[in-house]
């Protein structure tokens, strides 16, 4: 029994999870023994530990380890309030905010380097857990623990263990419910497109930075939230229940549970807690255990349990369709009319690798309203002059200004954002979007849903998804491959690829778009589209840049042509000058074709 | 004050050669080997059986040690590294972690919670050097690091193999393309820092016990030297070892020992801020990022 | 894109293993759970995997032999014991999760409530809330609680007891100035708190020091200790640090009078990680259970627990405190349920701080004099002669055999 794709994309299968969560709320109700409701709780604290290192591990990319030392400093910022008899309210709160503090201040310098570094400044933070607490002795009662936590108040009621329970329950559900939102959405998107490519990311506008930092405080905060729980589970807390072990408990809940996913935390979660648990006898190998865990989880099964079921699912479940708005999606011309393009001007330009010099007294002007067309020899700097216009690399003299404004000094993210986007010689598809979702991404940094709105799903987060999926839906129209909107990018064929590319790069709004290497890989009449896509994005008013070893392409598009060699520009005009250049000829095509032109 | 000093030199020299191991491995296949000082640690459990079991002479224990190490070096890359090497993704940290603690879980069962000790060595006593007083077993950690340091810097840009391992490192593929077996040379880095540390084992034991959570507290401050000194470097290894061994022991000498490890995360911090990529980066060109 | 069928499936399905799971939790080692009616059963949480596995181990052996003798002699108070061991694996949530799946199933008659002082604070509450009468050789000052915790027993002395003993010792030593070492961890900051509050009192110049259990070189907190000139040091700890506290002062070459507790004589077996040479100048202040001045030896108790140690196979390389606590630990309990003919906890616990003496040989091992609890300690009531002085040596069948 197969359910069509759209249903399957459309129905509120959160439903489920929801029903399954209020049943488990009403265990106590339903005469649940007390070590039942214990042991629901401890998975619920460890599933938040779980999700955080998901976002940012399974996401993000970043193996940020120091969850247990966030952990201990929800916990110990709580009970330390609580003692001093401030209500559940106030102790939670100021905890997150604390565990949120330290995850950014010890994040950040982490972040600088690569995702070792990452994994070892927070793994130390881990270690100083005892040794702060031990300066600390007088207020928190130092390597003995700290006693006397009193039950929980919360807004002036004492809670009962149901109450406590209740608690912590609902907390779990709506951390998970704002987690899933903040994945499933734009934001979480860019987050995997990010893990995938840095590159891809920034070039989309996304400051690689300010992501990784959001995924980071994403983590951080249901791990605060998990500690002050903690806190009032036994009124005590000691200093060992935060060490390595518990960082390696967390570490391989992520991994069975999968760590690219939300709900594989909970399941992960609960085999971590009930597992040991249950283990008697074989408690002498459960470091051993653990270990192999690890290992094979992340040599086999590097998506988890929720990777299997996924996979499964997809595959024996659900039935691909074409989706009823990707079928009706019309090429808009409205879109094409919106681009207005600017004028870059590149004056001067030296690049040089250490002793090689890539570019060399380059200057070239890329008219707002015309396509320019840049051929070389491999090797001759072309690529180099794109990744210096689009902010990847520095130029070690000279300046790029576009309408006024100097690029030189900007980040790659900033750079986008003002304008300028691109496509690559290996087209950059991020697994994990479909072809709607890899063109809307585009939208995102420049006119997107905002975070709190992504997170607690505001009224204006889904017109603005249907707007950004319709826009796409026209753009891949444009391009003839509107059917293929909500099959999973990565799988498509090169040419489908490239193509996508292109939609994109017209997604993002641009004023000047760069194309490398478009019809590399296309068949002479999906060349032809292209350029004929070319010629109206320029009667539109759009500024191309178009990169191209397809000579015909270029001579029957570009309005102006630059030839480079070795870094050097030989020759500038118009097609017709250029093709009749000889030092063109000879440098590009070899003397034996100058000889026949002749 | 020189005796704080050799101290420091001395856990400095552990830290530092669990980071020219760490080094060995990186430059051989850009993985970063967590589990390399529970290696260090199973062969200071093999040293004591060998002295304790065997009878057997510093020497010899030794070459046990180090051949012990390099066997559970080539089977961990082999189990846990080699499969992943081509999906590219940080997998590696989690594996060679795991492997870590089944090595920490082994030692737990095997010999159990109670720390052991090596005879070798007591026969020296304490010396007294420069004013300050140091162990034989501390003062021959210090040279045997200076000599492994330059050792590995030496044999990284001196000889053929070291190039290779290096020009390796920075593109496997091109390396594959030029011939070079990038199989073997990843299973040879293994080996050949399993080996060191399993040589250096019974040397280490007389300072610091073999105990099965040994390995846990070396991992982390030897990766912290690792990154102070710059990932690639043998001499950035060996000097930073020093400042980070030389600043512990100053911190709990003159400030109280619960800021040692704090002492040492504001260093960590501090030049993750300033020198990113270390004190002695392999100055690469820039990489071509697209 | 985010998969939407198999999360709620699979969020389900954990409900449903939850839930099945939680209403038949697994059994501890030991028994079926405990039959409330006609047995006297004892829950020991201990940590029989990790750092404290052989103190766990011997205090394990300790118990059942405990158990089988009262048994023999038809139990407590007519019940028959049983005895039921779960593994906490020193982790303080796990130890109130396992305590609570046995309450649950039974109420224990008794509970020995951790081997480290972090799960007994733990368990402290629960046990209070429940009133379940509770027992065990753990040290911190805050189990000595008996307003919060009215039924919760040690088997050691207070703390300050080991403090005050050394007065007693230093003052007749004439010694003035005093330096003390000790571990970072829960056992080690009981210690060194109680010290730094008695001995000042005293009238002694203390200066104190730490280290953390993972420490590798004490030699600077040594160098800080022997810039204030003492007369004598005190080590604390156990472990690999002990040896490293002891080989660092060799290094050092500080051949200051030292004391080391039983912590420092036992369970890492001195002999294994230091060598005579770190033992010079060195003492013991330890119970005399520990040594072969014991006062025991020869008692039925004593005998019994020694033979049956060995008829057992018990590795028997802890000190005898340890395998002797919990054997006076049920039978103190023993004593206070016959002697107040009920076994409800605030029962027992009123015995307890009525303890009248028994006649004939004592049953006790430990402290064989006969001491009663009082209401404002719920640790042993010794007085300082408990401790003596003994130089170290290897530890063989419980006893330290003194090197001279």
């Amino acid at each position: 029994m197969r359910i069509g794709l759209r249903r399957y994309l459309t129905a509120p299968f959160w439903i489920i999870p929801l029903v399954g969560a209020l049943i488990v709320l009403a265990l106590p109700l339903l005469g649940a023994a007390p070590a039942v409701l214990r042991v629901i709780v401890s998975i619920c604290l460890l599933a938040l530990l779980v999700v955080g290192l998901n976002v940012t591990f399974g996401y993000s990319g970043e193996l940020a380890l120091g969850q247990s030392a966030l952990y201990a400093v929800g916990a110990y910022v709580a009970g330390y309030l609580a003692i001093q008899k401030f209500d559940l309210s106030v102790t939670f709160f100021v905890a997150l905010m604390s565990a949120a503090v330290v995850g950014l201040l010890t994040g950040v310098p982490g972040l600088r380097l690569g995702s070792w570094s990452m994994a070892m400044v927070t793994f130390f933070l881990v270690l100083l857990v005892p040794d702060v607490v031990t300066l600390l002795t007088e207020q928190l009662g130092g390597p003995s623990g700290l006693t006397g936590i009193p039950l929980p108040v919360l807004f002036g009621a004492k809670l009962t263990t149901a109450g406590y329970y209740s608690l912590v329950v609902t907390v779990t559900i709506v951390f998970f419910a704002a987690v899933r939102n903040f994945i499933v959405s734009p934001h979480g998107q860019a987050l995997r497109v990010m893990h995938e490519s840095p590159v891809l990311a920034r070039s989309l506008g996304f400051s690689v930075t300010r992501l990784k930092l959001t995924a980071y405080l994403i983590g951080a905060i249901p791990a605060g939230a998990a500690g002050a729980l903690f806190a009032y589970q036994d009124g005590y807390i000691s200093p060992t229940s935060f060490g390595l072990s518990m960082a390696i408990v967390i570490l391989a809940g992520s991994i069975i549970g999968g760590s690219a996913s939300i709900y594989g935390a909970l399941v992960g979660a609960a085999i971590m807690v009930i597992g040991p648990l249950r283990a008697t006898g074989v408690q002498q190998f459960s470091l051993i255990i653990f270990g192999l865990l690890l290992l094979l989880g992340a040599l086999f099964f590097s998506g988890g349990i929720a990777q299997l079921f996924r996979t499964l699912v997809r595959r024996y479940l659900v039935r691909d369709e074409v989706l009823p708005d990707a079928q009706a999606a019309v090429p808009s011309d409205e879109l094409i009319s919106r681009l207005r393009g600017e004028t870059l001007v590149v004056e001067q330009l030296v690049k040089r690798f250490g002793g090689n010099t890539a570019l060399d007294d380059v200057s070239v002007t890329f008219a707002a309203g015309t396509v320019t067309g840049l051929i070389g020899p491999n090797g001759s700097g072309k690529t180099t002059l794109l990744n210096i216009v689009s902010g990847f690399y520095r130029p070690t003299a000279g300046s790029i200004r576009l309408e006024g404004d100097d690029l030189g000094s900007l980040q790659p993210h900033q750079v986008a954002r003002r304008g300028v986007a691109r496509t690559f010689q290996t087209p950059v598809i991020p697994k994990g979007l479909t072809a709607a979702e890899s063109v809307a991404i585009a939208m995102q940094s420049a006119h997107g849903v905002s975070l709190p709105a992504a997170v607690l799903r505001l009224p204006g987060y889904r017109r603005t998804i249907r707007r950004h999926r319709q826009e796409a839906l026209e753009l891949l129209a444009l391009l003839d491959i509107a059917h293929l909107a909500d099959v999973d990018a990565s799988a498509l064929p090169l040419g489908t690829r490239r193509l996508l590319e292109v939609a994109r790069a017209l997604a993002a709004d641009a004023k000047l778009i760069l194309l490398d290497e478009p019809a590399s890989g296309l068949d002479q009449g999906e060349v032809e589209e292209l350029a004929n896509l070319i010629r109206k994005l320029r009667a539109s008013g759009a500024t191309i840049v178009l990169v191209e070893h397809n000579f015909e392409m270029v001579m029957s598009v570009a309005d102006h042509v630059y030839v480079l060699d070795t870094g050097r520009i030989v020759s500038s005009g118009d097609p017709d000058q250029v093709r009749n250049d000889p030092r063109v000829t000879e440098v590009y095509l070899g003397t034996a074709f100058a000889e026949k032109e002749q | 004050m020189i005796t704080t000093l050799w101290a420091g030199l001395s856990i400095g020299a552990v830290y530092a050669l669990v980071a020219i191991a760490y080094n060995i491995v990186f430059v051989g296949t850009r993985v970063f080997n967590f589990a390399q000082a529970y290696i260090l640690m199973i062969g200071t459990f093999i040293a004591v059986e060998a002295a304790t079991r065997f009878n057997l002479p510093l020497i010899v224990a030794i070459v046990v040690c180090a051949a012990a190490g390099a066997l559970i070096g080539a089977v961990e890359e082999i189990v846990a590294v080699r499969r992943l090497a081509r999906t590219g993704s940080h997998n590696e940290l989690v594996t060679t972690l795991g492997i870590g603690v089944i090595l920490s879980g082994i030692a737990l069962l095997v010999w159990g919670s109670e720390p052991r000790s090596v005879p070798y060595l007591k026969e020296f006593g304490v010396l007294e050097v420069l004013g300050g007083r140091i162990t034989m077993g501390e003062l021959l950690l210090i040279v045997v690091a200076l000599v492994a340091g330059v050792g590995a810097w030496v044999l990284s840009t001196r000889t053929s193999i070291g190039l290779t391992a290096l020009a390796t490192s920075e593109d496997r593929d091109a390396a594959m393309l030029r011939g070079i077996n990038v199989r073997w040379l990843a299973t040879g880095a293994f080996t050949l820092a399993g080996a060191l540390v399993g040589a250096v084992a019974p040397l280490v034991a007389t300072k610091t016990y073999a105990t099965y959570h040994l390995g846990e507290g070396l991992a982390v401050k030897a990766f912290l030297v690792l990154a102070l000194g710059g990932f690639g470097s043998f001499l950035g290894a060996l000097l930073a070892g020093s400042i980070v061994g030389v600043l512990e022991m100053f911190a709990a000498r003159y400030l109280g020992s619960e800021w040692q490890n704090i002492t040492v995360f504001v260093l960590l911090l501090i030049v993750l801020l300033v020198l990113p990529h270390g004190l002695f980066s392999r100055g690469k060109a820039q990489e071509r990022v697209v | 894109m985010v998969s939407k069928i198999w999360g709620p499936a699979l969020a389900l399905t954990t409900a449903a293993a939850l839930v099945l799971t939680g209403c038949a939790p697994g059994d501890t080692d030991g028994g079926d759970g405990g039959d409330p009616a006609g047995t006297f059963t004892i829950y020991a949480s201990l940590s029989l995997t990790g750092p404290l596995a052989g103190s766990s181990k011997a205090q394990q052996e300790g118990l059942e032999i405990a158990v089988d003798s009262i048994n023999a002699d038809g139990g407590i108070n007519g019940e028959q014991v049983e005895l039921i061991v779960a593994d906490d694996q020193l982790d303080p949530t796990k130890a109130v999760t396992l305590l609570q799946e046995q309450l649950d199933k039974a109420q224990p008659d008794l509970v020995i409530h951790g081997v480290s002082s972090a799960v007994s604070l733990a368990m402290l509450p629960l046990l209070t809330r429940s009133e379940v009468l509770s027992i065990g050789n753990t040290y911190a000052n805050a189990i000595n609680d008996p307003a919060t915790f009215p039924y919760a027993f040690g088997t050691n002395p207070v703390v300050a007891l080991d403090p005050e003993a050394a007065a007693e010792l230093f003052a007749d030593e004439g010694y003035e100035k005093v330096a003390y070492l000790g571990a970072n961890d829960a056992l080690g900051q009981s210690i060194a708190e109680a010290f730094g509050e008695v001995l000042p009192d005293a009238g002694f110049d203390l200066t104190q020091e730490s280290y953390a259990p993972t420490d590798l070189d004490m030699t600077a907190q040594l160098q800080r200790l022997q810039a204030s000139n003492p007369d004598v040091l005190v080590i604390q700890g156990y472990g690999t640090a002990a040896g490293y506290a002891l080989e660092s002062r060799t290094k050092l070459g500080w051949d200051i009078v030292t004391y080391g507790d039983g912590g420092l004589g036992n369970g890492n077996n001195l002999a294994l990680i230091s060598s005579e040479d770190d033992w010079n100048n060195l003492f013991l202040r330890v119970f005399a259970i520990n040594t072969t001045e014991r006062e025991v030896t020869g008692t039925a108790a004593f005998e019994f627990l020694t033979s049956e140690l060995t008829k057992r196979g018990s590795s028997f390389d802890q000190l005898m405190q340890l395998y002797a606590h919990q054997w006076d630990a049920v039978h103190v309990v023993k004593q206070a349920v016959e002697q107040a003919d009920a076994k409800d906890a605030p029962s027992v616990a009123e015995a307890l701080v009525n303890l009248e003496p028994l006649s004939g040989e004592s049953p006790y091992i430990t402290f064989p004099e006969f001491r009663s609890y009082t209401t404002d300690n719920h640790f042993r009531n010794l007085s300082t002669d408990a401790y003596i002085v003994v130089r170290p040596g290897p530890v063989v069948e419980g006893t330290i055999e003194s090197i001279e």
